[in-house]
């Protein structure tokens, strides 16, 4: 634990991100683009691509490695929504084994309820 | 996106096990330059072709999360469909993807839950070699 990297940030994800998200990767799933679609889950309202929390859990990773590192593998839970506008902290560690950074992540909703968590394992230039 | 009055919605009992979906893209470089302005990754071995030569990849690649974005295209439109999502996904990358070649997406149903709702999905993603870029799987569940 002495080794590792950490970093804690916080963030929410708006219209904006989820519209041009969904427009880049041609995820259309109604949960996070139709407002009546999404009164009729047991979310109640629309949620944000689990994408975008992932990806900027990868942009924390990016601060404490580095610009250029190769993916190998990721998993991630999904524990709970993340609502639009809504603070997320996220807390991202990343620790040396052998060749490789293994790194995870939680994010929690200012209520401290977990969210996501994610594991990426992750080499740099070799 | 698209504006459609109503989204049909595959109920969790139709879905079959064994079912296949798929998507076809081929990723160009201005889906490269877009994907790191939403992800704010402006990593060179995505976006530089001088900076990729002279990496382990030795030209640029695809975006490990948008191969991984591309699955969740297929789950959350197609397979089980709209509405669904994760509830967690594992992405092995075994290979990279390359700017031009067209990437076919595979999602498989493998084992469906009735009590909660949740499907386990086989997840994969082959270039036009048919060489297996990212294996896969994730648990999904219907949000209704």
């Amino acid at each position: 634990m002495n080794n590792a990297l950490r970093k804690k940030a916080e963030k929410s994800f708006g219209e904006g991100e989820v519209q041009s998200y969904a427009g880049i990767t041609g995820d259309f799933n109604p949960i996070h683009l139709d407002k009546k679609f999404a009164e009729k889950t047991v979310f109640k309202e629309r949620i944000v691509s689990g994408a975008l929390p992932i990806g900027f859990i990868h942009s924390l990773y990016r601060e404490l490695l580095g610009a250029e590192f190769r993916l190998l593998k990721q998993r991630a839970k999904f524990l709970g929504p993340v609502y639009f506008g809504e603070g997320i902290v996220f807390e991202a560690e990343c620790k040396v084994k052998g060749k490789k950074f293994l790194c995870s992540s939680k994010a929690r909703t200012k209520q401290g309820k977990t969210v996501i968590e994610e594991n990426s394992e992750i080499m740099l230039k070799d | 996106m698209p504006q459609k009055a109503e989204y049909k919605i595959r109920p969790f009992d139709d879905l079959v096990i064994g079912e296949i979906a798929t998507l076809k893209r081929t990723i160009t470089e201005n889906d490269l330059e877009d994907f790191a302005k939403v992800s704010q990754d402006f990593n060179p071995i995505h976006l530089d072709e001088e900076a990729a030569k002279k990496s382990i990849f030795k030209g640029k690649v695809v975006y490990g999360m948008l191969l991984g974005s591309m699955i969740s295209a297929v789950i959350g439109t197609k397979l089980p469909g709209n509405g669904y999502i994760y509830v967690k996904q594992e992405l092995n990358f075994l290979k990279p993807a390359r700017i031009g070649e067209e990437l076919t997406v595979t999602v498989k149903l493998l084992r469906k839950f009735d009590e909660k709702k949740h499907v386990e999905l086989e997840t994969l993603i082959f270039n036009e070699k048919n060489e297996l870029l990212v294996r896969g799987t994730a648990r999904g569940k219907a949000p209704f």
